[in-house]
């Protein structure tokens, strides 16, 4: 599949971005931690992603080029932002590691790394959503990007950091993820009947969609399983690392990567550019 | 092949190295996909080098002629142009060039162009070696000078053993000529049934119409069969464009809702293929049963029409008006018999009739698609009767025209301008001395020659008809293939034709590409282009004259067709001297020294070109110099002479105005001097060929493979297996096979199977299916192109695919479609193409789109095959 | 500014693709990739089947989403109005390839670069016309300063068939004379 690329990109920075969120949550949260792990997979994570992207291109060796229109292209920004992020969350893992006492730097760079990531993910939702590509257009884009962001990155930050976080209350967590993916699920539901209704490319892209109707069907099953999966042991007052409680928030996670990984095949799978006799 | 693009990229344009490069591109590419072209030069750097714009021929038979330039730098060229030797107005138009003719460069430097000669691996001198590998032995590169010594030993050896008339040509050549000559094949392939119909019922006025500028002065024209946009590219669809933005209306007559129905048509009638002398004789009916023909005109102008105006000696029962109304057959050809036949609803039979009986001046005007079909003079002789019970002839604006395709479709009047001849000995073959087009006088006896659709038959079984001596026997042992095209591939019965290539003791082809001709032989000799050879003039409608010139050298170890013939004869013993003693050179001054053009009053011909001394003596030729109207050096540059032309002006040409205004004085060459409806020595020509009789009159009998036929039971409505009619017409994708390898084109054109959506559904057949269409005489496979633009019960194939039979399947898998028109010799020699039976099937294999498919390029030619 | 562009007289084509090859010609495509384009739609019943042809290139439109969205400036537009492409900058993301409406910019794998039509600017900058103008055998096709073409031929003339994207969207460059059946809502593409 062509956009391999972009879909391995999209997804690892929008975990990365959704980890560092939980982080700095969890900073204001439960004080006096440290999320190493959490902090280097999310470095990890967005040099994955940036990497991916660069595959994309026909010319990778002019990546930088993509700064050049700021001023209009939603791409641009997305670049710039992703760059930004990827910049502040690898330097935020080595602070982490080699600077640990260096609390207001790390404080800073996690604010600005979740800052600067939202704002990327803003600009993904921008750019495929002025795309001329039915499919990807409104609200859903950018609600399905933030679900990722969200239920991904925690659960990602969850299962790095349950050493760290085994006494303390983890609602906040099975919340999160459970309503990011109900709304998710919300507004697919008028999202996917608007799409029937549509112009010819968005019909067209109605069709290859319900011809993956299994695949789609897998995806909600996972997601909302997942994270129906994960409030019973985030409820629980503490977790041990072996017990079924963890086995659950594994599950969940699994379950919650596979689905929304499922979830953006299809977003690429559907894509259906509007053209002469397609609009 | 990212690799090979950058590799030429780095290469500067220079024609050895293009040479080195496209042999490397031919070795590593089994060419998947990749553009067949070799001029992959960067953009930018070709941009940067000075080239020069260089008359360019397109020479190819594809009903257009147009001027062709081409951008030549260092012997290669970067892009093409057409016609902007002047300002381009409707009354004065450019010569515009078709999608063909500007994809040419990717043809003329094509890396699968034949380089070098080459012989079957398994070919031995004597008996052919194993004859059965033909078509999918390996190729052995050799020399020149091998294979024409194989060559002319070959020759020697079949005329001395059995005699000249064992060896099969489509055409001879100087050289064969003089060594005794070749039996030849012949037929009416492109006039279809035309011909002999013209030469008697109208005396020879064949494809004229009124003058081009004349068309806009018709209130309707009628195109019967025409789709020039494919057909006759370049300006004929924008000449009728230009009658019809002045006020015509047009009615296309035509199973196929064309590309030019959908730009003229105000009403398009759909008719069976065939069956297009039961809607004429339907109309004719309703015509004169409401008293609507142009009795007067009939009387004074024709013969046959009614039992009182009949050619001398003939039975008056036997007229046209007698035979519609079925006072003696008691077959009324109302338009419910007719629609019976042909399909068209019978009101609109009776309103088209109305239209064109009561709307003056009208364009009547035919192509050869409704001809070329069994017994397809019967529809000449309806579409002729019908045409002038309308009564418009020899005014502004009136016009019934035969034949009216090809290049001079749309035109009409005198060719205005055209080049000298090139005053080379007169060369005829011994064994046939006619024109092989339209074929031979069927009661002369001295004459051995074969009807295209008999001779791959005759090639196996020994025996052909011969007009009035009936069948004679044969004896082929050779197949002759030089300058004479892709007979394999365009001959009816390809099938048949594959077992003849096989039975013969030798096969030799000239060829540009490894056609089927070419890939069914023994020895394959490269041929040049017209863009590799010294020049020359191209003629198609009556106001221009093209003068082309070389544009690079001979590609690779390509020769032209008359060295070859040279050193054949040579090898022979004869004397080039004595049987080609101009070179090409001096043949092209002869033809430019040779050129004139309509006087300005239209009372003559003059001179068209100033040569001076200086020039003979830059050509190396010998010549005088001349007065001319414009001088050498501008016609070389220019590459064209059109004569201008505007409203009004003194070229506008009416047809059959001199006998309209005075019959008695200037009779038609016909048996009556007048239009001959009835025409017994039509009729007597007809049957003396062998093959069908034909009335003296437009009746409607069924034919070999006609509608009727694609019922088992007509009467009781029983259908066939082969229950659909196949047209098999011109194909925007290329002329005739020529251009078929064209990637562009192929892009362009899929050539897919037209077929109904009834039809398709009836089979369960969809949208991208592949289907395989069988006829009683092979099968091809084709993508399908389900379409309401086409008539139920009836197909379209665009013919001309280079053919690509699995010996194993016997299927074509490039949708060749002579494969499926049998050889059914019929009427003078007309090759029916468009009545062909056929069912379609949905086929389970896949075929990928044809501009994906590899070149044809052998390891014998630097390739990996 | 200025702003050429096209005027396309439907009425007159004939679905022949001369403008289609003298463009490859033009611009040494290979199989597969087009810049300018003919598009048949079809629609109705035998016997009154009916089908146009729609020969399109780059629009050059007045606000061309692929220059708003190219990251790089690769796309931008002249001084005339020509949308241009410049490969130096371009970096192959194909996100003009998701932007234009019209699927105009076509992604060529052996360079890595995008590519589009650029209304043959060296040719118009000699005063030349386009490669595709001066091909059709019909005269279908005229190019020139949009407002001149809009004066001449604007009475009869589009910018909007539902075949095509709102012109709304991003302004075409682009005059059409539609025959009366491409108003038609019911059309199916034809098959090449």
């Amino acid at each position: 599949m062509g956009d391999m690329a972009l879909l391995v990109f999209s997804f690892c920075m929008q975990a990365a971005i959704g980890m560092m969120f939980f982080m700095t949550l969890s900073h204001q949260l439960y004080k006096g931690k440290a999320f190493k792990g959490a902090a280097v997979t999310a470095a990890g994570l967005s040099i994955v992603g940036v990497l991916a992207s660069l595959a994309h291109l026909g010319q990778p060796l002019h990546a930088l080029n993509s700064l050049l229109n700021l001023g209009s292209s939603w791409l641009s920004r997305e670049v710039l932002f992703s760059g930004l992020f990827m910049g502040v969350a690898v330097a935020y893992a080595l602070v982490q590691w080699f600077k640990a006492d260096a609390s207001a730097l790390s404080a800073g760079l996690r604010w600005i790394g979740s800052g600067v990531g939202l704002i990327a993910v803003f600009s993904m939702g921008k750019l495929y959503t002025t795309a001329s590509v039915p499919v990807w257009q409104g609200i859903n884009t950018f609600v399905d990007f933030y679900a990722t962001t969200i239920a991904v990155g925690a659960l990602l930050f969850l299962v790095l950091s349950l050493k760290e976080l085994q006494d303390v209350d983890k609602k906040v967590f099975g919340l999160a993820v459970l309503a990011a993916v109900i709304l998710q699920a919300a507004v697919a539901i008028p999202y996917a009947i608007s799409l029937g209704l549509g112009g010819s490319a968005a019909q067209a892209s109605a069709e290859i969609l319900s011809g993956m109707s299994v695949m789609i069907s897998l995806k909600w099953i996972l997601v909302l399983g997942g994270a129906v999966v994960l409030l019973w042991p985030t409820l629980q007052k503490s977790i041990k690392a072996e017990g079924q409680s963890s086995s659950l928030i594994y599950a969940s996670l699994g379950a919650l990567i596979c689905g929304q990984f499922i979830g953006r095949y299809v977003f690429y799978a559907g894509m259906v550019a509007s053209t002469i006799g397609l609009t | 092949m990212t690799k090979f693009i950058d590799k030429m990229n780095e290469l500067t344009i220079s024609r050895r190295n293009f040479i080195k490069a496209s042999t490397a591109a031919a070795a590593s590419l089994s060419l998947v996909g990749c553009g067949n072209s070799l001029t992959t030069t960067n953009a930018g750097q070709a941009a940067a080098q000075e080239g020069q714009w260089i008359t360019a021929a397109c020479w190819h038979n594809c009903g257009g002629r147009c001027l062709n330039k081409a951008l030549v730098v260092d012997g290669i060229v970067i892009r093409q142009k057409t016609d902007d030797t002047h300002p381009d107005t409707p009354d004065y138009p450019q010569q515009r060039g078709c999608a063909r003719g500007r994809s040419q460069r990717q043809q003329i430097f094509g890396a699968d162009r034949l380089r070098y000669p080459m012989k079957r691996k398994n070919w031995n001198p004597g008996d052919g070696g194993k004859k059965e590998l033909r078509g999918k032995d390996e190729w052995v590169r050799i020399s020149w000078e091998e294979a024409l010594d194989h060559v002319a030993s070959e020759l020697k050896r079949v005329k001395e053993t059995y005699g000249n008339q064992s060896i099969l040509a489509k055409s001879t050549g100087p050289a064969l000529n003089a060594y005794g000559g070749a039996m030849t094949y012949w037929g009416c392939t492109s006039d279809g049934a035309w011909p002999k119909p013209q030469q008697f019922m109208n005396g020879n006025r064949s494809r004229g119409s009124n003058d081009r500028l004349d068309l806009r002065n018709s209130k309707l024209i009628v195109l019967w069969g025409s789709n020039p946009v494919w057909s006759s590219a370049g300006n004929p669809a924008y000449n009728f464009k230009q009658a019809k933005d002045a006020g015509a209306k047009f009615i296309v007559v035509d199973p196929f809702y064309s590309d030019t129905a959908q730009i003229l048509a105000d009403q398009w009638i759909p008719v069976r293929p065939g069956t297009d002398t039961a809607l004429l004789l339907g109309m004719a009916h309703y015509m004169i049963t409401n008293n609507l023909h142009d009795q007067d005109f009939l009387d004074k102008f024709c013969v046959g029409f009614d039992a009182d105006h009949m050619p001398e000696g003939a039975d008056p029962k036997e007229n046209f008006k007698d035979y519609v109304l079925g006072t003696y057959d008691g077959t009324p050809k109302t338009p419910e018999w007719a629609s019976e036949h042909c399909g068209t609803d019978p009101d609109v039979i009776c309103s088209f009739a109305h239209e064109i009986a009561v709307t003056k001046p009208m364009t009547f005007t035919s192509s050869s698609a409704a001809a070329r079909t069994s017994v397809g003079e019967q529809f000449c002789q309806a579409f002729l009767t019908v045409g002038w019970m309308t009564g418009n002839v020899g005014k502004p604006g009136a016009s019934v025209c035969s034949n009216n395709r090809h290049n001079t479709q749309s035109y009409g009047g005198p060719t205005l301008v055209k080049a000298g001849g090139d005053k080379s000995p007169k060369s005829t073959n011994p064994i046939y001395k006619e024109a092989t087009f339209p074929g031979p006088d069927p009661f002369k006896t001295d004459w051995q020659g074969i009807v295209i659709d008999e001779a791959w038959d005759a090639v196996i079984n020994g025996e052909y008809t011969a007009g009035v001596r009936g069948k004679q026997s044969c004896d082929i042992r050779m197949l002759w293939n030089i300058g004479s095209g892709n007979t394999l591939n365009q001959n009816t019965d390809l099938m048949k034709g594959i077992e003849a290539f096989r039975k013969v003791e030798f096969v030799v082809t000239s060829a540009h590409f490894l056609t089927a001709t070419a890939q069914y032989s023994d020895i394959v000799l490269p041929a040049t282009t017209e863009w590799e050879r010294v020049g020359g003039f191209l003629s198609g409608n009556p106001e221009m004259l093209i003068f082309y010139s070389q544009i690079t050298e001979p590609m690779y170890e390509a020769k032209d067709d008359e060295w070859m013939y040279q050193e054949i004869g040579k090898r022979l013993g004869l004397d080039p001297a004595e049987f080609d003693p101009l070179s090409p050179k001096q043949k092209l001054f002869n033809k430019l020294a040779g050129c004139t053009v309509m006087n300005e009053d239209g009372s003559g011909f003059e001179t068209l070109v100033t040569i001076t001394a200086q020039d003979i003596a830059e050509m190396g030729v010998k010549g005088k110099p001349q007065e001319g109207r414009i001088t050498y050096k501008e016609f070389k540059e220019k590459g064209i002479y059109q004569v201008p032309r505007s409203h009004g002006d003194q070229y506008v040409y009416i047809d059959y105005k001199d006998f309209i205004e005075d019959p008695e004085k200037n009779p038609l060459e016909t048996e009556s001097g007048k239009f001959q409806i009835h025409s017994q020595g039509l009729a007597d020509t007809i049957n003396a060929y062998g093959w069908n009789t034909l009335a003296p009159i437009a009746k409607y009998q069924y034919v070999t493979e006609g509608y009727e036929e694609t019922f088992a039971n007509f009467e009781k409505k029983e259908k066939s297996e082969y229950p659909l009619q196949l047209t098999t017409i011109h194909y925007a994708r290329r002329s005739h096979s020529s251009l078929d390898n064209i990637s562009w084109l192929r892009e362009a054109f899929q050539n897919k199977l037209y077929i109904h959506p009834m039809d398709a559904q009836a089979r369960g057949i969809n949208k991208n299916d592949i289907v395989k269409v069988s006829s009683r005489h092979g099968a091809v496979i084709r993508p399908v192109y389900i379409t309401e633009r086409i008539m139920p019960g009836t197909l379209t194939l665009g013919q001309g695919a280079w053919a690509e039979v699995n010996d194993d399947s016997g299927i074509c898998i490039a949708g060749a479609t002579n494969v499926l028109n049998g050889g059914l010799p019929t009427g003078q020699g007309v090759q029916a193409y468009n009545t062909c039976i056929v069912q379609v099937e949905k086929y389970e294999g896949k075929l990928q789109k044809d501009y994906l498919w590899p070149k044809r390029i052998v390891a014998a030619q630097g390739g990996g095959k | 500014m200025a702003q050429y562009g096209f005027y396309f007289d439907m009425t007159a084509c004939g679905g022949c693709k001369t403008c289609q090859i003298a463009c490859n010609d033009r611009n040494d495509l290979k199989p597969g990739v087009l810049f300018r384009k003919v598009k048949g739609f079809e629609g109705g019943k035998f016997p009154m089947p009916w089908i146009y042809y729609l020969s399109i290139s780059c629009n050059h439109c007045q606000e061309p989403k692929c220059v708003e969205g190219c990251p790089t400036q690769a796309m931008h537009k002249l001084d005339n109005g020509i949308v241009a492409h410049d490969k130096e900058k371009c970096i192959g993301c194909r996100y003009c390839t998701w932007s234009c409406p019209y699927g105009h910019p076509q992604f060529i794998e052996e360079t890595g670069r995008v590519n589009k039509c650029d209304m043959c600017k060296d040719l118009v900058e000699e005063g030349e016309n386009p490669a595709c103008v001066d091909s059709c055998t019909m005269r279908a096709i005229h190019w020139g300063d949009l407002e001149e073409l809009r004066a001449i031929y604007g009475a009869e003339a589009v910018s909007d068939l539902p075949v095509l994207p709102n012109s709304s969207k991003t302004t075409p460059s682009v005059l059409i004379k539609p025959k009366s059946v491409a108003l038609l809502k019911d059309f199916m593409l034809k098959e090449d």
